[in-house]
């Protein structure tokens, strides 16, 4: 039997729903923020992975998902599914408005607008302290049902539920059509494509499955600080995405799990964790340049996409 | 007969260039004109300002519909697409990553717009997989749907870029040089289709090396030189006309 998509998120969420069992608060706490670290990098996913467009700036969703469902709740007093609805509009509109503005470039000035706007957020963040906090971001962030592990099937839930919707959009014609575009986007406008627009929609739709995990986690950390919205997390949003692997849907939510324990393991016995991913990085991308879940889905005879 | 497509003393200059200089031309309906003339003509950059895909620097392209004129002169590619006017390439043009069926899937879908059918798979569109399939056999590659395009041979990738050409059921087919580098097998298909396709009264505008077949499938002939229409009329009299010599051989 071929793997199919369905079945390898089935599969995959079914184990993290029994995780909990055997690992204690720390480890479900870490496993908690590789869940929110996979979904976020699904959603870079959509745009990298099927539409063919890089973003630099991808922590600018997570970021203004963390910052919004903080405010919200914090400094607003909403609920925290007010705040989570506040923070999906307030993402949607950061993603039409920069998306309309990078969208006019493709390739690498495409990634450096959107790295400029990330860092546009990101000074934000740091100046506008009666909002956000300035350097020290925003503490006492309230965690829906309290306990850790509640929570973490919280998570798990929303998880699920974002990543069977973009599964679903990614096999829907909408999918094919970011394939095209990602294929051959001058082909995709003669076969008539409006490609801009398309593209517009796949980066709006990438940055609300983004923001979404980032709204989710603020919660879980009880705090927000200007790091969730700072370039090198949108470097290692990349990081996951090819971790794990661009051409298999599940590959760059695994990525993100991965990501959370290589990250963990490497500062707690270096210093130099930094350099530690860089050379993973980098090996990888030489020895298994489909990522370590598209090189098994290979292996079991699945298609990559 | 009605024109279907007119194209209004158009000009494109590349640096100091004249790709186009100066050229009109009319397609009527369920008319071919056969567009020839020697390499650097201007033959494909004709198509390219038709299509979209250039933009002329004077001139004017008109589609007659049945609701009238409309100017697509400077208008976005997917547009001029959608209105009818479809195109294939001189060297084929597919999504080589997809595989045969996919691309005409894909080509459906963006012509008859369902890409934003919240449709569980792009699989199940009714009518698409019927059409996908009868177009993949007309061009003869029925037993290749499942292939990826990068691995066609470049034949078979020029009978899919054609084939890609007529999901949108045009209304007016452009065909840039659509039996170079076939086969003999090949090019008696495409021209069998060419055939076809002006039975059912498609017009067509078609660039063709191939002289016998240009002559043998087109109601006139306009042949081009140095980015001008050098001659124009029936295929006999502009097969006769004694300036083409001179266009193709020199003096
Ligand atoms: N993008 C381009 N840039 C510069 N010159 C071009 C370009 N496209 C075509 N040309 C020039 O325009 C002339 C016409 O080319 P083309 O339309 O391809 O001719 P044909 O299809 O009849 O062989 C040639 O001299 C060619 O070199
Ligand atoms: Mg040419």
């Amino acid at each position: 039997m071929k793997p199919s998509d369905y079945w390898a998120l089935v599969l995959v969420f079914a184990l993290l729903a029994v995780a909990p069992a055997l690992a204690g608060p720390f480890y479900t706490r870490l496993l908690a923020t590789g869940i929110l670290y996979g979904t976020a990098a699904v959603g870079f996913n959509v745009l990298f992975g099927y539409t063919g467009l890089l973003s630099f700036g991808h922590a600018m969703f997570w970021g203004a998902g963390a910052y919004t469902v903080a405010i919200g709740m914090v400094k607003m007093g909403l609920s925290f599914p007010a705040s989570l609805a506040l923070s999906l509009l307030v993402v949607g509109v950061i993603a039409l408005v920069t998306g309309f503005l990078s969208l006019r470039h493709t390739r690498i000035y495409f990634a450096m607008l959107t790295l400029a706007f990330g860092q546009l957020l990101y000074a934000i963040a740091l100046k506008w302290r009666s909002m956000t906090g300035a350097d020290e971001g925003i503490y006492g962030v309230p965690r829906p049902l309290g306990d850790v592990v509640l929570y973490y099937y919280l998570i798990l839930g929303v998880s699920l539920v974002v990543l069977l919707a973009l599964l679903r959009i990614l096999k829907s014609p909408l999918g094919l059509a970011f394939r095209s575009i990602r294929d051959n986007p001058f082909r995709a406008e003669v076969v008539g494509y409006p490609v801009n627009r398309l593209r517009l929609l796949s980066y709006t739709i990438s940055g609300l499955a983004t923001g979404v995990a980032g709204s989710l986690y603020a919660p879980l950390q009880t705090s927000v600080n200007p790091e969730a919205l700072y370039w090198t997390f949108s470097a290692a949003i990349v990081f996951m995405a090819i971790l794990g692997g661009s051409r298999v849907f599940i590959g760059p939510f695994i990525g993100g799990l991965l990501y959370v324990f290589i990250q963990d393991t490497a500062m707690g016995v270096t210093e130099y964790w930094l350099l530690a991913t860089g050379v993973t990085l980098g090996a990888l991308i030489l020895l298994l340049p489909e990522g370590i879940v598209g090189y098994i889905w290979r292996r079991l005879g699945g298609r990559l996409e | 007969m009605r024109p279907v497509l007119v194209v209004e003393d158009v000009r494109k200059y590349y640096g100091r260039v004249a790709a186009v200089d100066g050229v009109s031309l009319t397609i009527e309906e369920e008319s071919v004109v056969g567009l020839i003339g020697p390499n650097g003509a201007g033959k494909t950059t004709l198509l390219d300002i038709i299509s979209g895909v250039v933009r002329p620097d004077t001139g004017r392209i008109k589609l007659v519909t049945g609701e009238g004129e409309v100017d697509l002169t400077g208008r976005p590619i997917s547009y001029i697409t959608r209105m009818g006017v479809s195109r294939a390439f001189q060297i084929p043009n597919v999504f080589s990553g997809l595989t045969v069926l996919d691309n005409l899937r894909t080509a459906l879908i963006a012509s008859r717009r369902l890409y934003t059918r919240p449709t569980r798979s792009y699989e199940a569109l009714p009518g698409v997989d019927e059409e996908a399939h009868r177009l993949a056999s007309l061009v003869g590659l029925e037993d290749r749907v499942e292939v990826e395009a990068s691995s066609l041979s470049h034949g078979e990738r020029k009978l899919l870029d054609i084939a890609m050409a007529l999901t949108t059921k045009p209304r007016v087919l452009l065909l840039d040089e659509p039996t170079a580098g076939l086969s003999a097998v090949e090019k008696g298909r495409i021209v069998e289709l060419i055939e076809g396709l002006k039975r059912r009264g498609i017009p067509m505008l078609v660039v063709e090396h191939d002289l016998d077949v240009v002559f043998s499938v087109s109601d006139r002939v306009v042949a081009m030189h140095e980015g001008k229409v050098l001659v124009e009329g029936k295929p006999e009299e502009v097969r006769s006309d004694p300036r083409l010599r001179v266009a193709y051989f020199g003096e």
